[in-house]
């Protein structure tokens, strides 16, 4: 019996020991850390001046002074600068009609640029990346964006490859969800994704004013970033990811219609923005931050917000609140200490300050960003969080909230926490020191005042 | 001639010294036009002295014995301190190297002599005896002639066949190896048996007593063995089951009969010759009469427009997926993760969101909308979907493979983007995942393997299935006349991880011993070809065309009712890329062939080039009239496919 005894407890003792092993093993895995990240810089003889733009306008025939007006007053309330980039067949004078080699080109100068030096800056193989993914929601050749740099890398067999398409601005934290997700399953695993836009294929040529919008906001860029859950390579990794929400409110048919690509009258295929995208936008905005506060926020504001709902619904204040002013009476700057927001849209970033209750310095990145760089869709992020970091603003410790918005109609949003203090200058080296400027309007308005008195 | 880098690893590690590089790989004409730029950054901690590289290329031969037999091509080195990291280039250097580290390094990068190799060597000068090595070998370097020599030459040293046993023999041999472990058990358990057997009444009460005094010890025994097997049934990774899966059946209006479709071809497409070629393909191309097209290319000529593409896409996703609702029951707010698969048409929105928007799924959907990953991508989602349902628990998954065809019809004449037209039919299949335990009672199948393989690495490869435009800019879809030898190649890596996971024990012994063999007696036996089915009872090989049918027969040695599923789904539905695989499941089981108990190997084939395949084990029997795809035409399969069917 004695026996017995022994055994059973060696037994017990054996499984309990597994059981913390396998407990400690998983928290070990379970974070995913970003070890650095590139922002595409496009080479200079790619920057959109106003002159150029107004060469591009001048090319279409089919517009008009009423269209010319609008275009006017798009550009000049857009936030942009004369710094940003375009593809390089728009600027050759081929929006009409991109050849597929001209959609290539510019999405591999990007990609291949990009990671070429994360490769170099990171010290890491190609043969080691485990995970590859790709977004770029408006062109997809076949083969995929994936294997190209599989074949220009040389990556192993066995890497897994993913190519999303079709997930509009907000693409980059699902990119980073679906690694995030894969982390868990496998242990030490490398991840490198490519987040951009092809703009070459995408340059509306038609008279549709919610079709023009586009082409005075999006601009190229891109960025590739790698993420690993290796924690022996937590001391090199930049910031770790604490939570990701996706919020998808597909379901309602106003709000899947406000971003689509579509047919214009003409048969002209465009990018639609609707008028109600903002409204959308608010939406979607409140269906994640309602399930963001309670992962982000400390338990005293929870409580008071708790408090201040209760009283609310108590007293039936009688005007008539929006789920996004009731979510703003939340102080998220006591859980989140900088926020990269999405830069739809000089419109957009002001709403969603103004909806969070930022002050004029945390919106600042976004604007900035804006203003060098243009919607440049997905990445937009990257180039901002590139601004805090060139700003030195990214102390350890510190918290980072990035939000984006997309077609269908997403709003994603996940929160780093920066695990060293970092100041990188990235794509802003050359630049960071005249930010922020007097004044952000552009040479527009006194160039083509002629424009608006026609 | 295309030569590109693949494999290759670091050796030899030293802890001060850290070896960083990657390849760029530009595109070589000739060995001697060759570019290849190494960017080799040797980084040292501080005041760990100096360190020195140097980058190696050579050609190696195919009468490949000795390394000192074969010059050196390229040679680059530098060094660097640890005050100034280095970054290395074009600096001429001599190295020798010894020829056992070549046959180490050929022997772990799985390539044969005749390639490039490529090795890289960085010395700790401080540490003499510290050294990395990476080899990085190029494969298909050689031209077409003298892989033809080669394979001859492989032909006539296949001399020697292998022996062949009696049938008897060969099933004893299975049987034991198989069942090694319960034979071995058999023995012990017997003897306990006996001797509890022969145990009297008394001996009996006596040992019954004995536990009764030490209640403790034996409750915490047999506690401690629960706890221990509970453990053990929760810790097991959650199993993925695949509840019930849809087919899209295109409707009666959209059939494209071969006269059909030459008659619109010729009143498309002015130029004669390309007619005559679009009939060839046709005649031996195996589709039935009863392949079907969207409406949109009925037009003359066809109107590929956005609207029509997205009508298509609503009409085969939404027919799957509300066939796939009405046979589970499943109510569009309990799905909780949707992948959706669509090669060549990717909108934004994405196909994923207009499913959302159309079945009104919850706002925390975990959506994923992959695109241009060609026909195998249809396994990519299931390989994605099984990594979420791993995280996620009790979560269903919606995976829906397709291929829209409205946007890539091809007008120009360039032959190899003709060969789309011809094959490339409407379908859909939409799949639920669950992992939920209740699931399991009613799971058609459980999800065993999945293993992925991206040949993209080598530019043959990469380029058999490409998207271009031709002199004239009409873009399409151009294959290969290579794809048959590069899906065989891709298959073999494929086999090569999926093999030790899913072949039973006699078959991996033969084949080690095979090896073995092969090493240390005779090198001129020919080498095993592991019998797969004795792993899998049914096969799903994409059915991408018919010649790519008839290589993976070859190459598994299949039997015709193996690939009659692929045949037929081929001839009935044409190449409906990623979900073709689903439709050949579904004639398996139209057939009432599908057991419980029964193992499935779906093999898919795409663009890129890869090759991906999974295995299902079948957890109940399916009952033969099955409501599908085939219901209505079962009866008539499988048809006799004429080599040609003259037009």
């Amino acid at each position: 019996m004695d026996l017995l005894w022994t055994i059973s407890t060696a037994l017990l003792l054996c499984s309990l020991l597994s059981i913390l092993w396998k407990e400690s093993d998983r928290r070990r895995n379970r974070n995913c850390y970003l070890l650095d990240f590139v922002c595409y810089k496009p080479s200079d003889d790619r920057k959109l001046s106003t002159e150029l733009c107004s060469d591009i306008i001048a090319r279409n025939k089919r517009l008009s002074v009423p269209d010319y007006k609008f275009l006017l007053k798009a550009v000049v309330n857009s936030g942009i600068s004369e710094e940003t980039y375009g593809p390089r067949s728009i600027i050759e004078g081929r929006e009409e009609c991109p050849t597929h080699d001209d959609c290539v080109d510019e999405v591999d100068d990007c990609m291949y640029r990009t990671l070429d030096q994360l490769f170099l800056r990171t010290g890491v193989s190609p043969i080691d990346v485990d995970v590859l993914v790709v977004n770029v929601s408006m062109f997809a050749p076949s083969p995929s964006l994936t294997s190209r740099i599989v074949n220009r890398y040389s990556m192993r067999e066995d890497v897994k490859t993913f190519s999303l398409a079709g997930m509009g601005c907000s693409a980059s934290p699902i990119a980073i969800d679906l690694v995030n997700n894969i982390f868990k399953t496998r242990k030490r695993t490398l991840a490198v994704v490519v987040t951009s836009e092809s703009i070459a294929p995408n340059w509306y040529c038609g008279t549709d004013k919610s079709m023009m919008l586009g082409n005075c906001l999006f601009r190229s860029g891109g960025c590739s970033f790698m993420l690993t859950n290796d924690p022996s390579l937590r001391h090199r990794a930049k910031m770790s990811l604490k939570c990701l929400v996706r919020a998808h409110i597909g379901a309602d048919d106003d709000a899947y219609s406000c971003a689509i690509q579509k047919e214009d009258d003409e048969g002209r295929v465009g990018f639609h923005l609707s008028k109600s995208l903002p409204k959308a936008a608010v939406r979607a905005f409140a269906e994640n931050l309602q399930r963001l506060a309670p992962k982000v926020l400390p338990v005293g504001e929870l409580a008071l917000y708790a408090v201040r709902g209760l009283r609310h619904r108590l007293w039936r204040s009688k005007e008539a609140k929006t789920d996004a002013a009731t979510a703003a009476r939340v102080n998220f700057k006591s859980g989140v200490d900088h926020f990269c927001l999405h830069t739809g849209g000089a419109a957009v970033i002001d709403a969603v300050g103004r909806a969070l209750g930022l002050a004029k310095y945390d919106v600042e990145p976004a604007r900035m960003t804006l203003h060098r760089w243009g919607n440049t869709s997905a990445s937009s992020l990257w180039y901002v969080l590139g601004y805090m970091e060139a700003k030195k603003r990214l102390r350890r410790k510190d918290r980072v909230l990035m939000l984006s918005f997309g077609a269908g109609f997403k709003c994603n949003s996940c929160l780093w926490e920066v695990l060293r203090d970092l100041n990188d200058g990235g794509a802003w080296e050359d630049c960071i020191r005249a930010y922020p400027p007097q004044t952000l309007v552009n040479p527009f308005m006194e160039k083509f005042r002629w424009v608006k008195e026609a | 001639m295309h030569l590109s880098i693949a494999g290759g690893g670091f050796w030899a590690f030293k802890a001060p010294l850290q070896l960083n590089y990657y390849t760029k790989q530009e595109k070589l004409t000739t060995p001697h036009g060759t570019k290849l730029r190494f960017f080799i950054r040797l980084t040292i901690r501080p005041g760990m002295g100096t360190a020195a590289a140097k980058l190696n290329l050579r050609y190696v031969p195919a009468e490949f014995r000795d390394l000192s037999e074969t010059g050196t091509q390229v040679t680059h080195t530098g060094g660097c301190t640890s005050a100034h990291p280095l970054q290395l280039s074009q600096l001429p250097l001599q190295l020798d190297l010894n020829s056992s580290w070549t046959e180490y390094l050929m022997r772990h990068t799985r390539k044969t002599v005749g390639d490039w190799l490529v090795v890289i060597e960085t010395t700790h000068l401080p540490l003499a005896s510290s050294s990395v090595l990476i080899s990085q070998t190029g494969c298909f370097s050689q031209p077409n002639q003298s892989k033809r020599k080669k394979k001859r030459r492989n032909s006539r040293m296949a001399a020697v066949p292998l022996p062949e046993f009696p049938m008897w023999a060969k099933f004893g041999y299975r049987f034991i190896v198989n069942n090694f472990v319960t034979l071995f058990l058999v023995g012990p358990m017997t003897a306990v048996g006996w001797e509890l057997l022969q145990l009297g009444p008394d001996e009996i009460t006596a040992l019954w007593r004995s536990l009764q005094q030490k209640p403790i010890e034996s409750l915490s025994a047999v506690f401690s063995v629960a706890f221990v097997a509970a453990l053990y049934f929760v810790s097991r990774p959650r199993p993925v089951y695949l509840v019930d899966y849809a087919c899209f059946k295109p409707p009666s209006t959209c059939r494209v009969p071969a006269a059909t479709f030459m008659e619109h071809t010729r009143l498309i497409n002015s130029d004669e010759k390309s007619v005559q070629f679009q009939t060839r393909i046709l005649e031996r191309s195996g589709l039935g009469e009863e392949t079907c097209l969207p409406p949109a290319n009925h037009y003359i000529p066809p109107n590929p427009t956005m609207e029509a593409s997205r009508a298509e896409a609503q009409l085969v996703i939404f027919s799957a997926i509300d066939d796939l609702m009405k046979k589970t029951g499943l109510r569009p707010k309990d799905v909780d993760v949707l992948v959706v698969n669509c090669s060549l048409f990717s909108p934004t929105p994405s196909l994923s969101a207009m499913i959302i928007n159309r079945y009104k799924l919850r706002s925390n959907v975990r959506s994923f909308n992959l695109s241009g990953m060609g026909c195998s991508a249809g396994l990519i989602s299931i390989d994605l979907a099984r990594d979420l349902l791993q995280v996620h628990p009790r979560a269903n998954a919606l995976v829906v493979s397709t291929e829209i065809i409205t946007p890539n019809f091809y007008a120009g004449n360039q032959r190899s983007m003709l060969l789309p037209n011809c094959l490339f039919r409407m379908g859909a299949a939409a799949i639920l995942l669950s992992n939920r335990r209740r699931e399991a009672g009613r799971a058609k199948y459980r999800l065993a393997h999945v293993v992925r393989t991206h040949k993209g690495a080598d530019d043959r490869a990469y380029r058999c299935v490409y998207e271009e435009e031709d002199a004239e800019g009409h873009s399409g879809i151009s294959l290969s006349k290579d794809l048959m030898a590069i899906a065989g190649e891709a298959l073999k890596s494929n086999i090569t991880t999926m093999g030790p996971l899913v072949l039973p024990m006699s078959e991996q012994l033969l084949f080690a011993l095979n090896l073995v063999g092969r090493k240390l007696l005779n090198p001129e036996w020919k080498p095993y070809i592991p019998d797969f089915k004795q792993a899998f009872d049914h096969f799903c090989i994409h059915a991408g065309g018919r010649a790519v049918i008839d290589e993976l027969q070859k190459s598994l040695q299949l039997s015709a009712e193996h690939v009659e599923a692929s045949r037929m789904t081929l001839h009935r539905f044409g190449n409906t890329s990623s979900s073709s695989l689903w439709y050949e499941l579904n004639y398996i089981e139209s057939k009432g062939r599908m057991r419980r108990g029964d193992r499935v190997w779906q093999i898919g084939f795409g663009s890129g080039f890869k090759c991906n395949s999974a295995v299902w084990k079948c957890l109940r029997t399916i009952k033969a009239p099955v409501d599908g795809p085939w219901t209505d035409c079962i009866d008539r399969y499988p048809v006799d496919i004429p080599e040609i069917v003259k037009l």
